[in-house]
């Protein structure tokens, strides 16, 4: 057994006799949590090297929120994460801010500060905060959490009275977001390039601002809040290098270097979240629209040069219902993903079941403690988009049905 | 004989709603040094994350009682969840920096102290609470008393 999932356990089971962390101080919060999880599927590599069955997901985090004075907040969180080749436990600060409010309508945070996005976005990372192990994928995929979950800069927020017992969140935010080489924008580079070179590497890879906004109306019934957000991302830019495969016809051209750029790319995402709980019911509903323009350059060493400015769109949805019982708590997910709008069916494309993914998800958890949560789901996948190829992990794309199961583990305090 | 079946009426509902007052019967308390006033409307706000500071601009920090079918009564009152709900709707606020968790307190002494030391300190309790050492806060007529009310008005 993995011994961080050794650990997480030994940790839970500390926590279930009573070893209250109390590491809470007068004006400081400290919190955190640990998990591991394990990836299994019927076929293809997701996330992990699934397929074999794997236990490279994990994710450590350790908050503090400290009330420096009146209205003022420093708030910081250190994260570090192994997810399959993603990762690799380098420790990174997933937010570190300071938080001036105002007054309830009007309030500043400046720094690494959180991107707000539909429901799940900012808690990303907080396997307590929902039953699933996974978020619906298409929605929301870990892989890209270097541009997902924060960015450098300012944020806005506040909360509007509307009508008696009806109110109005805001969050708007602008600054910086750093790609990683590893990430998930980078695996999307190579993954599309993997199907024509080998020996891929990212050579470089930037991008500028981001910013956008949420709006959460609350519309006075208890528990029902609908959200609506559009973000943008600007000039990102990436290049890899290969070689043509050594069986490439015409022969003349196997083992020339390959190049691949894509700059100038722009994506604009639009998401619209209705959230209603009542009693122990959880219901979730979301639909994302994605609008992607970028220019392609690829040339094959120096010549057989391709340009291509390209714009795709892509939307994807799901609805959930989760229900409590006491510690166990159970949900049903129904997420449909497509790479593009215009061709749901990849009608005329060489992998056409990868235009498309469609996951019927069950989950369980159930909470040990008040500190420790164990989850397990099964997925029913129909459809190959998202799975990612930058390792060669999946070469093939010759079913289109195919099974995950995932299992988690997660203490926290 | 045309009152006492009103009469009857109120009184039955009255002694059924007082045993019910009694199990979900609750308090509002803050320190003594805090003498800003609250209402409902302002409490909603405070325990569900929106309003985060007092107007002087103490911090406002919730200390609940756990497991007590009286505080989650309460809770679900104020803030329209259930104490799973509460708990998860303030993991989602506090694991992305934008609050404080409510600390839970397994009995009342530790709970009396944490809001003495803490002048935004806001907390709901089942059992009574000597006026000396924290302010109970009147949000306004509790269901109980409405009840008692309307039997005193039918007498």
């Amino acid at each position: 057994m993995n011994r961080i999932l050794s650990l997480t356990t030994l940790l839970g089971c500390l926590l279930a006799v009573n070893l209250h962390a109390g590491f809470r101080g007068k004006d400081l919060q400290i919190g955190g949590f640990v998990s591991n999880g394990y990836l299994q599927s019927s076929h293809y590599n997701y996330l992990v090297d699934s397929e074999d069955g794997s236990f490279e997901f994990v994710e450590l985090g350790l908050n503090a929120s400290w009330t420096l004075q009146d209205r003022t907040t420093v708030n910081g969180q250190l994260f570090a994460f192994e997810l399959g080749p993603y990762g690799n436990f380098e420790p990174l600060v997933d937010y570190l801010f300071v938080d001036y409010n105002f007054k309830r309508e009007f309030g500043l945070r400046a720094g690494r500060v959180k991107r707000e996005v539909g429901v799940y976005a900012h808690i990303q990372d907080i396997d307590v905060s929902r039953a699933s192990v996974l978020l619906p994928m298409g929605i929301y995929d870990q892989r890209f959490r270097d541009i997902s979950a924060s960015l450098d800069g300012l944020s806005a927020y506040g909360n509007l009275d509307l009508w008696k017992g009806a109110y109005l969140d805001y969050n708007i935010y602008g600054g910086i977001v750093e790609l990683q080489e590893d990430g998930g924008v980078a695996g999307l580079a190579l993954t599309s390039a993997s199907r024509v070179a080998d020996n891929l590497k990212v050579e470089f890879i930037d991008s500028k601002y981001n910013y956008g906004g949420q709006l959460w109306l609350s519309p006075g019934l208890d528990g029902l809040r609908m959200g609506f957000s559009v973000t943008q991302f600007m000039d990102m830019s990436a290049t890899t290098l290969g070689t043509v495969p050594l069986d490439a016809q015409p022969s003349y051209l196997a083992g020339l270097p390959f190049r691949s750029e894509f700059e100038d790319y722009d994506l604009v995402n639009t998401t619209a979240s209705i959230e209603y709980f009542v009693g122990e019911w959880n219901f979730v509903g979301e639909y994302l629209y994605s609008d992607v323009s970028l220019f392609v350059i690829s040339d094959i060493a120096g010549v057989f040069t391709t340009r291509e400015d390209t714009r795709i769109k892509g939307d994807s949805f799901y609805l959930s219902a989760a229900r409590r019982f006491d510690r166990l708590e159970a949900s049903v997910t129904y997420v449909e993903y497509y790479e593009n709008r215009d061709n749901r069916k990849g009608i005329g494309t060489l992998n056409p079941s990868s235009a498309y993914n469609k996951d019927l998800q069950f989950s369980i958890r159930y909470d040990v403690t008040d500190y420790w949560s164990l989850k397990a789901e099964i997925h029913d996948i129909k459809g190959t988009a998202r799975l990612f190829n930058e390792l060669q992990q999946n070469p093939i794309l010759d079913e289109e049905a195919w099974t995950l199961f995932a299992a988690k583990s997660t203490f926290s305090f | 004989m045309k009152r006492s079946l009103p009469k009857l009426f109120s009184l039955i509902l009255a002694i059924a709603s007082f045993g019910i007052g009694i199990a979900s019967a609750s308090d509002i308390v803050a320190n003594l040094k805090n003498d800003e006033p609250l209402n409902k409307e302002q409490l909603k706000l405070m325990l569900t994350g929106k309003e985060k500071f007092w107007e002087s601009g103490s911090e406002v920090v919730i200390a609940i009682l756990k497991s007590d079918p009286a505080v989650d009564g309460a809770l679900a009152e104020y803030t329209g969840m259930t104490s799973n709900k509460f708990k998860n709707h303030w993991q989602r606020i506090a694991y992305s920096g934008r609050g404080k968790m409510p600390r839970m307190f397994s009995n009342i002494e530790d709970l009396v102290a944490f809001v003495n030391a803490n002048r935004g300190a806001i907390g709901i309790v089942s059992e009574e609470v000597s006026s000396s050492e924290l302010r109970r806060i009147n949000l306004g007529v509790y269901s109980r008393n409405k009840w008692a009310a309307l039997y005193a008005l039918n007498r």
